[in-house]
C-alpha cells in the first residue's frame, strides 16, 4: 500500500468529522448515489441503445436530450461519492477496488468527450432512418461495459476494506 | 415462522451467507437489475412528464422486455440475499416497506403503459405533450420507485445480524 498520510488531515477535518460520526449524513449520500445511478444507467440505456442500433425509434438527435439526464444523475455521484470519499479517505485510497472503480470512471469520461468532439455533431444530422457508422456503437457498447463494471466495482469495494 | 427458520438454515442460505464472493456478486446483480427497472421508470416518467417531449414513447417498447427481465434478476437475487437472514429481515419495517413500494410501483408501471396506449398517435409519436393523467400517473410512479430505493437502502442501517 502506499503512502496515505497526505490524506490524514482531510481525515480529520470538520466535514469528515460530521460526515464520520452523524447517524444519518453517509445513509442519505448512499441513497442519493443510487437515485443518480438510476437516472445515469436509464439514461445511458436509452442513448446506447438508440445508437447501437438495438431501438430504432426517434431522432438520434431527439434521443441525445436524455443525456442531460445522465449529466443530472452524474453530478449526483459525482458529489455524494465525494462524500464518501471524505468520510475516510484513507480507507479509500488504499481500496485497489476503489482506484479501478475511478480508472473506469475517467475511461467512462474520456469515452463520453471522444464521442461529445468526434461524433455528436455528425450524428445529430442524419436523418433518424440513416444507419449510424460501426465506431459509434464502438462508443456505446464500451458506455456499456464500463458503467456496468463501475456498478460491479462500487458495490464491491467493502470486500477490500472499508468503503 | 417455521418456513423461515428453514430457509435460513438452508444450505441455500449458508452459501450465500458465508461466501463473501457470492454475498457480493448477488448485491452487485442487484444494483444493476435497480438500475435497469428505476432507470427505465425514470426515463418513462421523464419523458411522459414532458423532458425530451420529440422522443416517441415507442422507444420504450422494446426496453419493456429488458425491464421485466431485470425486475426477475432482482426478484431471484432478492431471495437469496433475503434468504441469509430471513427472520430479521420479516419483521424489519424498511424491509417490508420497500416491499410494498415495489408492489405498488409495478402497479402504477402497468396502469401507466395502459393510460399511454389510450392516447392519441400525435402524442405516442412525440412532439405532443401527454394527458394529465398519464402525466400524474408518470409523477407518482417516480416518486414510488424512489421511495423503493429509499427504504431499501435504509434496510442496511436498521436490520438486525443474526
Amino acid at each position: 500500500m502506499f503512502d496515505t498520510s497526505f490524506l490524514k488531515p482531510l481525515h480529520d477535518s470538520a466535514i469528515s468529522e460530521a460526515i464520520r460520526f452523524s447517524p444519518w449524513i453517509f445513509p442519505t449520500l448512499e441513497t442519493l448515489h443510487f437515485i443518480g445511478l438510476c437516472l445515469l444507467v436509464g439514461a445511458m440505456m436509452v442513448v446506447d441503445f438508440r445508437l447501437l442500433g438495438i431501438l430504432r425509434a426517434g431522432s438520434v438527435k431527439s434521443v441525445l436530450r436524455l443525456t442531460h439526464l445522465a449529466i443530472v444523475g452524474f453530478a449526483i455521484n459525482l458529489l455524494s461519492g465525494i462524500g464518501f470519499f471524505v468520510s475516510s479517505p484513507e480507507n479509500y485510497a488504499q481500496n485497489p477496488l476503489f482506484a479501478a472503480k475511478m480508472i473506469l470512471v475517467l475511461l467512462a469520461g474520456l469515452n463520453v468527450l471522444w464521442f461529445e468532439l468526434a461524433e455528436r455533431q455528425a450524428l445529430v444530422a442524419l436523418p433518424a432512418s440513416a444507419a449510424l457508422p460501426g465506431r459509434t456503437r464502438v462508443v456505446a457498447g464500451f458506455s456499456i461495459a464500463l458503467w456496468l463494471g463501475i456498478i460491479v466495482l462500487g458495490r464491491f469495494l467493502p470486500l477490500l476494506g472499508i468503503g | 415462522m417455521e418456513f423461515l427458520d428453514w430457509l435460513g438454515a438452508s444450505s441455500l442460505a449458508h452459501w450465500v451467507s458465508e461466501n463473501m464472493l457470492v454475498y457480493y456478486t448477488l448485491l452487485a446483480g442487484h444494483a444493476i437489475g435497480m438500475g435497469i427497472v428505476v432507470g427505465f421508470v425514470y426515463m418513462l416518467s421523464a419523458r411522459v412528464m414532458g423532458f425530451g417531449i420529440d422522443i416517441p414513447l415507442t422507444i420504450f417498447d422494446r426496453l419493456y422486455h429488458l425491464t421485466w427481465a431485470a425486475f426477475g434478476l432482482n426478484f431471484a437475487t432478492g431471495i437469496l440475499l433475503f434468504s441469509a437472514n430471513p427472520r430479521n429481515l420479516i419483521v424489519n419495517p424498511p424491509f417490508l416497506l420497500k416491499l410494498g413500494f415495489i408492489a405498488v410501483g409495478g402497479v402504477l408501471l402497468w396502469a401507466l403503459s395502459r393510460s399511454l396506449e389510450g392516447e392519441p398517435v400525435a402524442v405516442s409519436a412525440g412532439g405532443t405533450a401527454a394527458s394529465a393523467r398519464s402525466r400524474t400517473l408518470a409523477l407518482v410512479t417516480f416518486l414510488v420507485w424512489t421511495a423503493a430505493i429509499v427504504s431499501g437502502r435504509i434496510i442496511a442501517y436498521t436490520v438486525k445480524y443474526v
